[in-house]
């Protein structure tokens, strides 16, 4: 709000003396029409016993990289599916098939995250009575995803250690939104100037009881515990 | 960008208030913003005024109200205004915190022309 000239300052007294107008108290979400939508699809999870994660990150923090050595790990043991958020092309989508993941991709054409109608939309091509844990990838993106609830269980960001260490305080929502920050790309510490205390001090002042992973898609590092700590969720969905 | 669906969203809210109301414009719009949702009220502004065009809010003036994040400590029973990024109590420094103001997205009102 701009104190010189004045913009953004309601001025309620300059109504037109020839025109009838009237003031109406709404007290409305703008968002929600997307918030019910969520809960859609929250119904349906729990209906379907599928356990949803919201898996957020900037583009090329290895989200998918990290969703193929969960899969890779998970074999058979549990039924697996992915969404794919991308404003063009199925590449990601592809990727999952290769290592045998039902995959859906929803292009967004410009728009810079997903919604809970998109994912709604997505749910559809589904088979959701054979799934057990759904990933939905989000638009690559630390921003805009943050205000769009999805309807999925448990949110995360997948920061990779090249993005910097300083990351967290520079886009504050989208951590305080998530239950998990998984720290990926950790076999190339060695080679970057990367302070691992920072992110992990600068998420507990956004959300004290956020869970923090170390993880590498490449050495398997940390895959397992992170397995383990969804399924653990899961169980507290659903048991 | 993000501020640009929430445009859309604003049109398309005060539209369906018009038309159930029966009323002939959207004059003024008053949104309440949170300071935690990281939204820019500039290019929210921006951003509507491109939005409303060709809609009933053609007219409309759109103004916003930011609304400065609070938080109440379970610690010290005591609320404070708390400063962005980080949510914290700033007398104890504790992360014990409930926030109760800085979240909204709100539509407060309308004024509707007849």
């Amino acid at each position: 709000m701009c104190e010189e000239c004045g913009c953004g300052i309601p001025e309620e007294s300059k109504k037109e003396a020839t025109h009838k107008s009237e003031e109406v108290q709404l007290y409305r979400n703008l968002l929600e029409e997307n918030e019910k939508e969520a809960d859609e699809n929250r119904e349906h999870f729990f209906e379907h016993n599928v356990f949803a994660v919201n898996l957020m990150g900037s583009p090329g923090a290895g989200k998918t990289a990290l969703l193929e050595a969960i899969a890779k790990k998970i074999g058979g043991n549990l039924k697996m599916a992915v969404i794919e958020g991308d404003l063009a092309t199925e590449r990601d989508a592809e990727r999952m098939k290769n290592v045998g993941v039902e995959a859906v991709q929803i292009m967004t054409g410009s728009t810079c995250h997903l919604d809970a109608k998109s994912v709604h939309k997505a749910l559809h091509k589904l088979d959701l009575e054979n799934i057990e844990l759904l990933f939905v990838e989000n638009v690559g993106n630390l921003v805009c995803p943050a205000l769009y609830d999805i309807g999925c269980h448990i949110n995360g960001v997948v920061l990779s250690v090249t993005e910097g260490s300083d990351k967290v305080a520079k886009y504050p929502l989208i951590f305080r939104k998530s239950q998990f920050l998984a720290l990926s790309k950790t076999d190339l510490i060695p080679y970057v100037d990367f302070n691992i205390e920072q992110p992990k001090k600068e998420a507990k002042l956004l959300r004290g009881d956020i869970k923090f992973f170390k993880l590498s898609s490449k050495t398997e590092e940390g895959v397992e515990e992170f397995i383990k700590y969804l399924l653990e969720k899961r169980k507290e969905v659903f048991e | 960008m993000h501020e640009w669906s929430l445009a859309i969203e604003i049109v398309k809210i005060a539209e369906k208030e018009l038309k159930e109301r029966n009323a002939k414009k959207v004059e003024e719009v008053f949104l309440e913003i949170g300071s935690l949702n990281n939204i820019v009220v500039e290019q929210l502004i921006d951003a509507f005024e491109i939005a409303k065009k060709g809609t009933l809010l053609d007219d409309a003036k759109l103004y916003v109200e930011e609304i400065e994040a609070v938080a109440f400590c379970n610690k010290c029973n005591k609320r404070s205004e708390i400063e962005p990024p980080f949510i914290f109590c700033p007398l104890c420094m504790g992360n014990d915190v409930k926030i109760e103001k800085g979240e909204e997205l709100h539509l407060k009102k309308l004024t509707l022309e007849f």
